[in-house]
């Protein structure tokens, strides 16, 4: 936990203040309920809930990559390879500093939807924080397999461009999953984020209890992934390299 | 399995082979059945062009790379069986600019690489403080890393690569691109790294940092091993293939029919009031100089080959 908690640190030392994050987990959002209500949804939580994820995907796929590239970049990947521990811990405590980046998107969305439309109601007050948590970590656990690709293809950074994108589509953040069509909202399912604005907006627990298994399945996923690319990596002759 | 187990606690490589694979050609050999050790209190340098293969085997000593045959063991351990145990008692620096994080200061940056090495609390903070005075970058210690210059960048990494008072260090060009002061102050730290018992191996392309630092200096060629003696048996080697050079003056003039009765000599050419000769041997031709002309001699200057006359031909213009 150590190695975790000393990398969610140093994240935060070195990304907490980027303009990037504040522009997108603090401008996007506000920007996105605006346009959202001018559509003609409802100032209710399920707008919060839909918002915030959109925000929230947008913020973590950027902190992301930057967090990764600003690694390979700097060589440091290298270094920490070289130590007794795991770099695969380094890159999950610098995905739980981009999560703790990303909350922040909740309480700014719920914030101006209530200045600007009048309070929005919270039914199940519980069910809706831990809600936007498995919603944030749910959003970031999912860029698990992205932090792997940026890994192993060292000049490809350009192909993670689209995924924020598809994930948005699919997630039923700005058009409730009931409107999409019944093969998307299939897809939906294995999307955490997909689960949590459910639960947020419907006050259910079971449905977040789903969300939060999504969420391990994406998580091992991703664990596996890293194992597997960091031990390739060695077999490369670029490995580590700048 | 290699059935070679090492008597020492250093370095022994046997045999090292990595290839790399091409998707268009046939794979590339960067190290070649390259055999040598690094015993403890030893510092050996590996010399060789880019591309010669140091760093391939810099890389596969402290577990950044696998080898593709042979064996490499850095303190007791194998880097194929037992990489955490390697990385446990090996420090390395790759050096240069990357490596450190360039938005943390020097100590977090210590602080952060001794956690990644199970150091913690005040036992950390003491490492952290300690290294940064021996690196003569106490003062510098909150500075942000984007803010120091190279050289400080380099103590910083050997800082970093001493966090777990490892018995063995690899340093990848410790004091390539930096002024002469900082080298010579990365040079005397270095000595006394070996001095304290560790082994270390250093690459690198300077010979005059090779020459004043190392025991013994190991020449790389397309990853073969091509020479591997002492800095002055190097010189000699060279000598016996180059010849020694010999400046003489002397305070009359000396016809060129005089000089070829003395021993080695290869080629003589006049300068100023003297010869410049070139000899296979210094001493004889030297003694058979002094013995000849005597007191009619005003200036001497024997210069056998430098590292770098040795270095160039062992390794040519490849």
């Amino acid at each position: 936990m150590a190695i975790v908690w000393a990398s969610i640190r140093t994240h935060l030392r070195q990304q907490g203040l980027s303009p990037v994050a504040w522009l997108l987990s603090g401008l996007f959002p506000i920007a996105l309920a605006y346009v959202a209500r001018q559509l003609g949804r409802e100032a209710d939580l399920r707008l919060v809930a839909g918002v915030s994820a959109a925000a929230m995907i947008d913020t973590a796929a950027a902190l992301v990559v930057l967090t990764v590239l600003s690694e390979r970049q700097w060589g440091t990947l290298r270094t920490v390879a070289g130590t007794t521990r795991r770099p695969e811990l380094v890159l999950v405590g610098r995905l739980c500093g981009v999560l703790i980046q990303t909350l922040t998107v909740v309480p700014v969305t719920y914030a101006f939807v209530s200045v600007a439309w009048g309070l929005v109601p919270v039914p199940a007050p519980a069910v809706a924080v831990a809600g936007a948590l498995v919603l944030a970590a749910g959003v970031v656990i999912v860029m698990m397999p992205l932090v792997a690709v940026l890994v192993r293809f060292r000049y490809h950074p350009g192909m993670t461009n689209g995924i924020p994108a598809v994930i948005l589509a699919f997630t039923g953040a700005l058009v409730p999953l009931a409107q999409l069509p019944s093969l998307m909202r299939a897809c939906a399912t294995v999307l955490p984020s997909a689960w949590a604005i459910e639960a947020v907006g419907s006050g259910q627990w079971r449905t977040l209890g789903y969300g939060v298994a999504v969420m391990a399945g994406w998580a091992l996923l991703g664990g596996v992934l890293l194992v597997l690319v960091f031990r390739r990596l060695r077999l490369r002759p670029d490995a580590f390299e700048v | 399995m290699s059935e070679f187990s090492p008597d020492h606690d250093g370095i022994s490589v046997r045999r090292l082979v990595r290839e790399f694979r091409s998707r268009t050609g046939p794979p590339s050999t960067a190290v070649d059945d390259l055999s040598f050790d690094v015993r403890p209190g030893e510092l050996v340098t590996l010399l060789g062009h880019n591309g010669a293969g140091k760093t391939t085997t810099a890389r596969v000593l402290v577990t950044l790379l696998e080898p593709t045959s042979g064996s490499a063991w850095v303190a007791g351990a194998d880097v194929r069986t037992r990489a955490r145990e390697v990385r446990r008692r090996c420090g390395f620096s790759f050096g240069g600019d990357t490596g450190l994080y360039p938005r943390l200061s020097a100590e977090e940056n210590l602080r952060f690489f001794a956690t990644l090495h199970r150091l913690g609390g005040a036992a950390m903070r003491r490492r952290c403080a300690t290294l940064l005075d021996q690196v003569g970058l106490a003062d510098r210690a909150g500075d942000r890393v984007e803010s120091l210059s190279h050289g400080l960048r380099q103590r910083l990494h050997i800082a970093r690569s001493l966090l777990h008072d490892p018995p063995v260090l690899v340093l990848d060009e410790p004091s390539s691109g930096i002024d002469p002061v900082a080298a010579r102050d990365i040079r005397a730290m270095l000595r006394s790294l070996a001095a304290d018992g560790r082994a270390v191996l250093l690459t690198t392309h300077d010979l005059v940092e090779a020459e004043q630092l190392s025991h013994r200096v190991l020449v790389l060629r397309k990853g073969r091993l091509v020479a591997e003696a002492t800095p002055s048996r190097l010189r000699q080697l060279a000598a016996n293939s180059l010849g020694t050079r010999i400046e003489v003056e002397f305070d009359a003039r000396v016809e060129a029919e005089i000089l070829r009765d003395c021993p080695g000599l290869k080629v003589h050419e006049p300068i100023g009031s003297g010869w410049s000769i070139l000899v296979s041997d210094g001493a004889p031709a030297t003694s058979w100089l002094l013995t000849t002309f005597g007191s009619s001699i005003v200036h001497l200057n024997v210069s056998p080959p430098s590292l770098e006359d040795a270095y160039v031909e062992l390794v040519g213009s490849v």
